[in-house]
């Protein structure tokens, strides 16, 4: 496998939304690429399509969504029945057997909400069994097996009472703990996290987040890391791609990111974040102006009735392009026309 | 789960207890008695008053006594003997009238459950999964005209159409010939000819209602990130809905056993009179009118009991169904 080449690679994907009310543009021209073992965050405020961007890649969108436009390329794994050829999971029927190997084998997932993503009338153990018997046929241990295997590497000191417990009697890290189990479980090469700490508190989060690290490491896959939480992404991410209003604004890997920010969006909200060090909270301030709502998108450049930096005529005219086209190392892509 | 089922069964005994006491104020209280409406019906028709017959009666009862007596009198000879009283009216042991007629309306429950369940589980997920097609829709309209025609209505229809197109009479539960045959198979063939119009009738509103309620549980249960992690781990879409959104969107159709006796003896009298059935309701709103006081003692004692069981049975059901419920969280 190359390094080099993604394993997952979306191409200025839409997925909107047709409801009485109108149309929601929930992901409206993003564009992605995820490579092996690496660690992609994907920062944003509420609403912006951070889920449905996730969700339309595992085709388990809502009912109203499609997706209308774009590519998500991916590599399927060389010793599976894909033989490491390149599918396109736009065009595979989301209920089919093809789109079916891929979740939870090829891409695993989990969820914000530990308290609510187990079934609460099965137990822990069967509700992981079932994703083992999905995806590992090809090996001869029993599925019981490589549940209590897992449920240890997640951290749980007594797997084999843990698999019979129900998602009631575990708090909601261990839940957590067992959600990752669930997903780890079919040895998908890339992990979808959507804000899985969110609903934790700091300790069981940091937790989360060093467990998530450690399972990286030992089992190479690639992660992608939906938050809204700046910190978090500086602790867990390789590469970060900043969303606002189903764009991709600026893209670059994390250290270039938060040192040369190039985007009005990303700068402002760099400022908006608290510091421990009281000297630097000085220039704390929230970004001026609200969220369009989601049926008013704003014409050309979506930040633009936000932006300290508008420029009239171009900005509200003409919608930006990621730029640099390639990217380079030291300096971010951004979608914004001051650097057109 | 076994200490949960003792639990609830020991509660029953006093529940049981309580309900009786109620059911025989309640028959109580209307003024008067049976024997008031006979004296009175005597002296109208100018008819010599039977005053041995009188006071052996008052003194069987013990209907000169205070209330808290003739109940205890009426519950012991239930507990110990098994004697439910004499029917005023009929003349006759309340027992022998009672036992057929519940027998009947316990059957008729039972197979307008199974009706319901049958015919609304498979269209409310249907009608779920596919919201807003043109069967949901179809099925929506279908719910709005069963919970809004009256039972006894719905009975006349059904009469009407089978005489007039077919030349069939519907009433009852048997051809006449059949009534007073042993049973046998032939038998069995012409209650089943007969027993559904009754089903239908009076499973139609719940049908619809039970339809409407999975329907709309089962659509908030899709939305749930539990179905939304369970496609993402890669379940089939067909195994995914039954395994995960309809098994906790099923819980009415479980609660809805303890309600459908009481509902079929409140609802159901009515129709049973339109459709000439031997149940309960009947006999039980005569027994009431004419303040036959242990007849009607019995049948709301029976029924309210039946009722009772139903509830019982949903609950166990409903605690082996869900482990929060059996855990007691
Ligand atoms: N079922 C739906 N029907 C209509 N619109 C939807 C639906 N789900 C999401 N949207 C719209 O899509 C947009 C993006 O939603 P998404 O869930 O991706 O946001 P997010 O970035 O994940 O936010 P959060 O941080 O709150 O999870 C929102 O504006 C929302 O209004
Ligand atoms: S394109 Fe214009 S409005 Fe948009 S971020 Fe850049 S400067 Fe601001
Ligand atoms: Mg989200």
């Amino acid at each position: 496998m190359d390094a080099d080449q993604p394993l997952l690679e979306i191409r200025d994907l839409r997925t909107h939304f047709h409801i009485r009310q109108g149309t929601v543009r929930a992901v409206d021209g993003v564009s992605l690429s995820v490579f092996p073992g690496q660690t992609l965050a994907i920062v944003g405020e509420s609403g912006c399509g951070k889920s449905i961007t996730a969700q339309s890649i595992l085709r388990i969108l809502p009912r109203a969504g499609r997706i209308e436009h774009g590519h998500i390329h991916l590599q399927l794994s060389a010793g599976g029945p894909g033989r490491g050829e390149i599918v396109d999971l736009v065009g595979l029927n989301p209920k089919g057997s093809a789109m079916r190997e891929i979740r939870g084998g090829e891409i695993g997932m989990i969820f914000q909400e530990p308290m609510s993503t187990f079934s609460p009338v099965y137990t822990i153990g069967h509700q992981i069994a079932e994703a083992a018997r999905l995806h590992r046929t090809a090996d001869d241990i029993e599925p019981r097996e490589l549940v209590l295997d897992m449920l240890a590497h997640v951290g749980f000191a007594h797997p084999d009472r843990t698999w019979s417990q129900y998602p009631h009697e575990l708090s909601g890290g261990m839940r957590q703990r067992a959600m990752i189990a669930m997903a780890l479980i079919g040895r998908p090469r890339i992990l979808i996290a959507d804000e899985p700490t969110t609903a934790l508190d700091v300790t069981t989060e940091a937790q989360i987040l060093r467990l998530m690290k450690g399972l990286q490491a030992e089992f190479g896959m690639a992660i992608i890391f939906i938050t809204h939480d700046l910190g978090v992404v500086a602790r867990m991410a390789d590469q970060v791609a900043v969303m606002y209003l189903g764009n991709i604004v600026e893209q670059g890997d994390v250290d270039t990111v938060f040192h040369a920010p190039r985007h009005p969006y990303l700068k402002a909200l760099l400022r908006s974040v608290p510091r421990l060090d009281p000297a630097e909270n000085i220039g704390l301030e929230p970004i001026s102006g609200m969220v369009p709502d989601p049926f008013s998108r704003p014409a050309g450049c979506p930040f633009h009735p936000r932006c300290p930096e508008f420029m009239p005529g171009t900005c509200d005219t003409a919608v930006p392009q990621l730029l640099p086209a390639v990217a380079e190392p030291g300096r971010t892509r951004a979608a914004c026309h001051l650097y057109t | 789960m076994t200490q949960y089922i003792i639990k609830r069964i020991l509660l029953f005994i006093p529940m049981l207890f309580v309900i009786s006491m109620l059911v025989f104020v309640l028959i109580q209280l209307p003024p008067g008695d049976y024997l008031t409406t006979v004296l009175m019906r005597m002296a109208e028709s100018g008819e010599e008053v039977d005053q041995a017959l009188i006071e052996g009666l008052t003194r069987q009862y013990g209907l000169d006594r205070p209330l808290y007596r003739q109940y205890l009198l009426w519950i012991s000879n239930i507990v110990f003997r098994g004697n439910f009283g004499r029917s005023f009216e009929w003349g006759m042991p309340v027992a022998d009238i009672i036992w057929e007629r519940l027998a009947w309306t316990v059957v008729l429950s039972l197979g307008s459950i199974v009706f319901i369940w049958i015919v609304s589980f498979p269209i409310g997920v249907y009608s779920a999964t596919h919201q807003y097609s043109f069967f949901d829709y179809l099925v929506t309209l279908f719910g709005f005209l069963g919970k809004a025609t009256p039972n006894f209505l719905l009975a006349l229809i059904l009469m009407w159409a089978g005489w007039s197109w077919f030349g069939w009479t519907m009433g009852g539960l048997f051809s006449p010939e059949y009534q007073r045959e042993a049973w046998s198979w032939a038998k069995f063939v012409d209650l089943l000819k007969h027993l559904w119009v009754p089903l239908v009738v009076l499973g139609t509103a719940g049908t619809a209602n039970l339809i409407r309620i999975l329907r709309s549980n089962l659509l908030d249960e899709l939305e749930k990130p539990y179905v939304q992690a369970a496609r993402a781990k890669g379940v089939s879409e067909f195994k995914l809905i039954w395994k995960y959104p309809v098994r906790i969107a099923i819980n009415p159709f479980i609660s809805g056993i303890g309600g459908v006796l009481p509902e079929l003896i409140s609802g159901a009298a009515i129709v049973s009179i339109v459709l000439s059935l031997p149940t309960t309701g009947p006999v039980m709103l005569n027994a009431l009118l004419s303040q036959d006081m242990y007849l009607a003692g019995s049948f709301l004692l029976m029924l309210a009991t039946l009722a009772l069981i139903g509830t019982l049975i949903s609950d166990i059901l409903l605690a082996l169904l869900d482990p929060r419920i059996r855990q007691g969280v």
